[in-house]
């Protein structure tokens, strides 16, 4: 029989998460993002952030400028991060379907994340989850879901079950608002 | 715009908003047939529409470009010195790990000094903010760490072994609160696991270095159990043993440094060879004080030497104290304003003076968590 141990550096070795906040700005002018990167123990350890001014024009459907806004402003964050995550979680309500099924095409799983009593919509090539957190979760994973005893898997599991699935999304928040403190409070 | 990331691509979608044309033409036009077949989407700076002519029933022109003209920032990196000319201070990127206890911003550093290859440049953070403000990388580093609740909680980030009682919690919040603190609990209530509490997270937010615990000799054994139980991933030196050993025990780092009054003051005093490597202090049960009163001055002057190098705070942690020499180190230490933490118990103080000290704690602006002292 083994001897039980702990190997210390084992949550080191599950990664980074990336958290990805988009946050309208304060006087609709435009929006305001940051991906925020922390390890499974929730310690902070890259914060990139950007904003984007959209037009006030009554040419454009509002869904097809926040559309086209985001992924704007979430490929200057993708190419400017100088780490890697395992994986990168956003909130569904904040980020559509479209952005990273259509828009933008990642080598690493994306979740979008949704609480389980509040309908989102969701698309086709999306794999949907759950997952039993604090409060039920719906996951929508693209690509697709990690493979159960992956590295990214447990990645999620372990914020999840630290209590920090949903909180360094209210981080991040504070984060842009200390950046731009006239535009996000 | 260069990239370091290769994880990502952009890709070449057709998906540009469609522009809502009904209105503008004199007649009804079919947006199928109307739509350019080849449209680019340009970069970042995009072209705006061209005028589209309404008067000219047989002519059609057609916008050049589908696309919204959005203003937007290209960020810098503080780190792989990726700028534009007309940079604004507030976007970027900015590393978070082990930022607090650095005087420079993350990746700031003299103009053309290499680091892994890649040719750093001052912060622009740095650049705009006025000299007494605290850089934004500095304010983020701090506003991005866990919260205290969910450090605290017993499914957070950090494995407990033991539940922590409602008051434990809120005189661990209370202790990383506040610059100074006499924490006046009963004998029996858990004042070491609090003050073992609060150090944990103060070293998993980056908020202090070292910490210096000196403790009756009888305690030693005592702290360094209770130490590995509550914080089993911070590192102890123990100081004990020859001068010589103690030489070396100085030396290694460690997150704690545990000594004995007896030990401290010797190498305080005696032992020319035990170098200050003192960041961070917590003093502890300063029961033979009135003997250690040189050695401790002593201490204070070493320690505050070493902290004007821009090392950290000093913690103080204080237990069983007389009353005066209480004052002479609360105001030794409130004037010195290396005071963190100020530790003390109602066990060695009967009640008038438990009164005295807590009420000239807030009367020099040190909190008193007195609520349970029932006063």
């Amino acid at each position: 029989m083994p001897i039980p141990y702990h190997d210390a550096d084992e949550l080191k070795d599950l990664g980074l998460a990336g958290y990805l906040k988009i946050q309208p700005a304060q006087d609709s002018s435009g929006y305001l993002a940051a991906l925020f990167l922390i390890n499974a123990r929730g310690e902070p350890i890259e914060f990139t952030y950007n904003r984007i001014e959209t037009p006030h024009t009554f040419l454009w459907r509002q869904a097809d400028i926040r559309r086209h806004a985001i992924k704007k402003i979430t490929v200057t964050l993708l190419s400017l991060c100088p780490k890697v995550p395992r994986l990168i979680l956003c909130l569904a309500e904040e980020v559509s379907s479209e952005i990273f099924c259509q828009d933008i095409q990642l080598s690493l799983p994306v979740c979008r994340i949704a609480p389980a009593i509040k309908a989102q919509p969701y698309s086709a090539t999306e794999i949907q989850d759950r997952i039993e957190a604090e409060e039920p979760m719906n996951l929508f994973w693209y690509p697709a879901r990690p493979s159960d005893g992956s590295t990214e898997l447990r990645l999620l599991q372990t914020l999840s079950s630290k209590g920090l699935l949903m909180e360094p999304f209210e981080r991040a928040l504070i984060g842009l608002k200390e950046v731009y403190p006239d535009k996000g409070k | 715009m260069s990239t370091n990331a290769v994880w990502w691509t952009e890709r070449n979608t057709d998906n540009v908003p469609k522009a809502r044309w009904f209105g503008f033409f004199r007649r009804p036009v079919k947006l199928d047939e109307f739509v350019p077949q080849k449209v680019s989407v340009p970069g970042v700076i995009l072209s705006t529409p061209k005028y589209v002519s309404t008067t000219d029933t047989n002519t059609q022109s057609y916008p050049k470009s589908l696309s919204p003209s959005c203003t937007i920032n290209i960020p810098i990196n503080y780190l792989s010195n990726r700028s534009q000319p007309d940079d604004d201070y507030a976007r970027g990127s900015v590393g978070l790990v082990g930022l607090l206890l650095k005087d420079e911003p993350h990746g700031e550093q003299i103009p053309g000094q290499k680091r892994s290859g890649v040719v750093l440049q001052p912060s622009k953070e740095a650049d705009h903010a006025p000299p007494s403000e605290i850089p934004l990388s500095k304010r983020l580093a701090y506003l991005l760490q866990p919260p205290t609740d969910v450090l605290l909680s017993q499914i957070g980030p950090l494995e407990w072994p033991g539940s922590l009682f409602d008051y434990q919690i809120e005189g661990i919040k209370a202790l990383l609160s506040r610059d100074a603190l006499l924490l006046a609990d009963d004998m029996g209530l858990g004042k070491t696991i609090q003050a073992i509490g609060a150090l944990r997270i103060l070293f998993l937010q980056n908020r202090i270095e070292a910490c210096l615990l000196i403790v009756p000799a009888s305690l030693v054994g005592q702290w360094r159990k209770e130490i590995h139980h509550w914080a089993p991933e911070l590192r102890i030196s123990t100081i004990r043993g020859t001068a010589a050993e103690r030489t070396w025990q100085w030396a290694t780092p460690a997150h704690i440094y545990l000594t004995s009054y007896e030990t401290f003051r010797s190498d305080c005093t005696d032992n020319l060879h035990s170098p200050p490597v003192v960041v961070c202090g917590m003093l502890s049960s300063l029961m033979k004080l009135r003997r250690l009163k040189i050695g401790m001055w002593k201490l204070v002057e070493n320690v505050n030497c070493y902290i004007d190098g821009g090392l950290g705070r000093l913690q103080v942690h204080l237990l069983k104290i007389e009353r005066m020499i209480l004052l002479q180190l609360l105001n030794l230490f409130r004037l010195s304003k290396k005071v963190r933490h100020l530790h003390d118990t109602n066990r060695a103080l009967n009640f008038k003076k438990c009164i005295e000290v807590c009420s000239f704690a807030v009367k020099s602006r040190m909190c008193s968590h007195n609520c349970r002292l029932k006063l």
